[in-house]
C-alpha cells in the first residue's frame, strides 16, 4: 500500500493506494492540486520509497522549488527520486539534463524513456505524473489517452503505483470523461468559488478498490508544512428575532452550544455534516462588529446565510447593507426570508425586488421554527460554492 | 464610466466605441508590432488608475520591470497607484532569462506553459482588488507567446476559463496579440473567445484601425490614424458623410 501522506486521503482511500493501482488528481484550473501529488512524493520518499517525477509544464528546477516552498529538502534523498524532464526540450533548452524526453511532441518517447527508468528500479518505484494536461496538449488527445490506458495496465502488472495530475481545462466533454474511466481512482480537486476561489477541497469520486466516495474536504496548503484539511466555516447573521438561532438549531446536528464570546463578538455554535461538506456552523447578532468578525476568519469561511424577518421589513436595510459589505470578500451568501408561515410576511420575489437583490443571489423562504426549506438552503450554498467552472461541470 | 463602458484613454476611439470598452467585456488587441498596439495597453491603464481601479498586468514576452519603467516614463503618478495598491504584475517572461526581481506586487510564474500558474496568481490579485472596486482591469500581453509555447487549443481552454472568471470577478481585459505571427485558424480560435477585437493594421496609404464586436460602436469600418510621439489620432472620419 502506498500512502500519500495527505490527512484523511489516505482513510478514505482505505489506508492508501494498494500497489499496481492508479490515481487521477482531476484538479480545476487555478486550484493547487500538484501539492496533492508533491505531497505523495515526498511522503515516499521519507518512507524510503523510489519515485519517478515526470515534468512537463515547469523546469526540473522549479520543480525542487515547488518542494523547497513546501519545507521539504528533496535533494537529501539522492538517487530515490528521478526526474523526467519533458519541459526543456519544448522551450528549447538545450542544457543537458539527466533524464530528458527529447521529443516531448511524441508520447512514444515519453514511454522509452519511462520504461528506461523504471527498470533501472526494476520496477520497485512508483510513478507521479506533473501535468498529465500538458502532455495531452502537445502530444494529442486520442494518442496520449490509448497510451495512458496501456501504461496503467503495465503498471498494475508491475504492481508500479502510479499517480498523475490533470488540470481539468474545458477539453471536449467525451475526452474528460473517457479519462476518467482509465483510472483505478479519481479524486475531484475542486474550487470553492463564487467571484473569486475562495477555498480549495478534494473529493474522492472514484475508487475501484473500496473507499469512501462522495465527501468533499477543505484543504489549505501551507508553507511550508504542505497540504493540511479543516473544517469550514458558515456564518448565519441576523438581527435580533429574525429566527437565526432557530436556523443553526435546526441545521445542526449537535444541538446548539452555549453562547460565547470570540473577540468580543456574542457567537452561537452548530455543525452539520451533510451533501459530502463537514461544516462549522457560527451564528452571530447582527447589530455586532460583523464586518470585522468576518475579516478575522474569513480565510475559514466559506459561505454565508443572511437571516431576515419577512414580517419585519425594517431590517431589510440593515440587510442591504451587509450584503453589500461582505460580498467584497466574494464569500458566496444565500439570504433566508424566514417566518414566511406569518400571514403578513413579504415574499421573497417582493424582498427580491425591494431590496434589489442582484440575481445571482438565492432568497430562500423558510419557517426555521419547523425546519421548513432550512435544509434546501443549506443544499443551495453547497452547490453555489462546489459548481465547477463556468465552463465545466455545474 | 459612461454607461457601463471602460475608457480606452484613447479620446477618439472612446468615441468610435460610444464611450469605451463595455464593461466586464474581453477585448483582443490584434497588431503589428510598434504600430499602436502598445499605446492602446498603456492608455488603458493609466486612464484607470487615474479613477483608482486597479490593474492587473499578465505579462509574457517583458518583464515587469519593464512595463513599471514605460508606465511610470508616461505618468509621474504611475509609482503613486502602485503604492496605493492598485497595481500587480503577473510576470511570466523573467524567469525564461534568468531575472527574477524581488517586488511586493509581483507574481513570478516559471512557465509559459504554465497555464495552471497563471490562472492561480490571477485569482490571488483578483480577490485583492474585488474588495477594493467593483471595476478592475487586466492587461494581458501577449497571447503572441503563449501560443509559440503552447498548443492554439491548450490556449484557447485557458482563455475560456479565464474569460468567464475575469467576468464574475468584474474584470474588464484586453488581450494583446501581434499580427503575421499565427496562423489564420489560430487567430480566428484566439478572436471566438473575445467579445470584441481592436485592430490595428499598415497599408500603403498609411494606419488605420477597426473595431469588431464591443457592442454598439459608431462604425466597423477601418479608419485612418497615425501614431506618433506615444500617441494615437484618429484622423478618419468615424461616419461616412461626418468628419468628426
Amino acid at each position: 500500500m502506498i500512502k500519500t501522506g495527505i490527512g484523511e486521503l489516505d482513510g478514505y482511500l482505505l489506508g492508501g493506494i494498494p500497489k499496481g493501482k492508479s490515481l487521477l488528481f482531476y484538479t480545476d484550473p487555478g486550484v493547487e492540486g500538484e501539492k496533492l501529488g508533491l505531497q505523495s512524493i515526498y511522503n515516499n520518499l521519507s518512507c524510503g520509497k523510489n519515485v519517478i517525477y515526470v515534468i512537463s509544464s515547469i523546469s526540473s528546477d522549479r520543480a525542487k522549488e515547488s518542494f523547497q516552498e513546501l519545507g521539504w529538502k528533496i535533494d537529501t534523498f539522492g538517487e530515490k527520486l528521478t526526474i523526467i524532464d519533458g519541459y526543456s526540450a519544448l522551450i528549447g533548452d538545450q542544457t543537458e539534463k539527466m533524464v530528458m524526453v527529447e521529443d516531448p511532441y511524441d508520447i512514444e518517447n515519453y514511454e522509452d524513456v519511462l520504461e528506461g527508468q523504471i527498470s533501472v528500479f526494476s520496477n520497485n518505484c512508483m510513478v507521479v505524473f506533473e501535468s498529465l494536461s500538458t502532455i495531452i496538449d502537445m502530444c494529442g488527445e486520442k494518442e496520449t489517452l490509448k497510451k495512458i490506458a496501456s501504461w496503467n495496465e503495465v503498471f498494475q502488472e508491475r504492481k508500479i503505483t502510479s499517480i498523475y495530475n490533470f488540470i481539468a481545462w474545458p477539453y471536449a466533454g467525451t475526452i474528460l470523461n473517457k479519462l476518467r474511466r482509465l483510472f483505478d481512482a479519481v479524486i475531484d480537486v475542486c474550487s470553492i468559488s463564487e467571484r473569486v476561489i475562495i477555498g480549495q477541497c478534494y473529493c474522492p469520486t472514484k475508487i475501484k478498490w473500496g473507499g469512501t466516495t462522495g465527501d468533499s474536504v477543505p484543504f489549505r496548503v501551507h508553507k511550508p508544512g504542505g497540504v493540511k484539511n479543516y473544517i469550514p466555516k458558515i456564518c448565519v447573521i441576523g438581527l435580533h428575532n429574525a429566527g437565526k438561532s432557530s436556523f443553526i438549531e435546526s441545521l445542526s446536528m449537535k444541538s446548539l452550544s452555549n453562547k460565547k464570546i470570540e473577540s468580543n463578538i456574542t457567537v452561537e455554535h452548530g455543525f452539520i455534516k451533510h451533501a459530502g461538506f463537514t461544516v462549522d456552523i457560527l451564528g452571530i447578532q447582527g447589530d455586532q462588529d460583523i464586518k470585522s468578525f468576518v475579516e478575522t476568519i474569513k480565510e475559514d469561511i466559506i459561505g454565508i446565510f443572511l437571516v431576515i424577518d419577512s414580517t419585519n421589513p425594517s431590517q431589510f436595510i440593515w440587510t442591504k447593507k451587509v450584503l453589500d459589505d461582505i460580498r467584497l470578500d466574494g464569500l458566496p451568501v444565500i439570504i433566508v426570508a424566514n417566518k414566511q408561515d406569518v400571514k403578513n410576511a413579504v415574499t421573497t420575489e417582493e424582498i427580491e425586488k425591494k431590496m434589489r437583490i442582484p440575481p445571482d443571489i438565492p432568497v430562500i423562504p423558510t419557517v426555521a421554527t419547523e425546519g421548513k426549506n432550512v435544509l434546501s438552503a443549506y443544499e443551495k450554498l453547497i452547490e453555489i460554492i462546489t459548481k465547477r467552472n463556468i465552463y465545466g461541470k455545474q | 464610466m459612461e454607461n457601463n463602458k471602460i475608457k480606452t484613454g484613447i479620446d477618439r476611439l472612446d468615441n468610435l466605441l460610444n464611450g469605451g470598452i463595455p464593461m466586464k467585456s474581453n477585448v483582443l488587441a490584434y497588431a503589428s508590432p510598434f504600430i499602436g498596439r502598445e499605446i492602446l495597453i498603456h492608455s488603458f491603464a493609466l486612464i484607470n488608475l487615474k479613477e483608482n481601479w486597479p490593474v492587473i498586468f499578465i505579462l509574457t514576452d517583458n518583464a515587469f520591470s519593464d512595463m513599471r519603467n514605460e508606465l511610470e516614463k508616461l505618468d509621474e503618478n504611475f509609482l503613486g497607484y502602485e503604492k496605493k495598491g492598485l497595481v500587480r504584475y503577473i510576470d511570466g517572461y523573467s524567469a525564461s532569462i534568468q531575472g527574477k526581481e524581488e517586488h511586493p506586487y509581483v507574481e513570478f510564474v516559471d512557465s509559459h506553459l504554465d497555464m495552471s500558474g497563471f490562472s492561480k496568481a490571477i485569482n490571488n490579485a483578483q480577490k485583492e482588488f474585488i474588495k477594493k472596486s467593483p471595476v478592475h482591469c487586466l492587461i494581458l500581453d501577449s497571447l503572441s507567446t503563449l501560443l509559440a509555447y503552447s498548443d492554439a487549443k491548450a490556449v484557447f481552454r485557458f482563455l475560456q476559463i479565464l474569460g468567464g472568471r475575469c467576468k464574475r470577478a468584474g474584470a474588464t481585459s484586453i488581450f494583446s496579440m501581434e499580427y503575421g505571427m499565427h496562423s489564420e485558424k489560430e487567430v480566428q480560435t484566439m478572436k471566438h473567445v473575445m467579445d470584441g477585437v481592436i485592430e490595428f493594421r499598415e497599408t500603403n496609404s498609411g494606419l488605420q484601425l477597426r473595431v469588431q464586436g464591443c457592442g454598439d460602436v459608431v462604425s466597423r469600418n477601418w479608419i485612418d490614424y497615425i501614431f506618433e510621439e506615444n500617441k494615437i489620432n484618429i484622423t478618419g472620419a468615424l461616419k461616412v458623410g461626418r468628419v468628426a
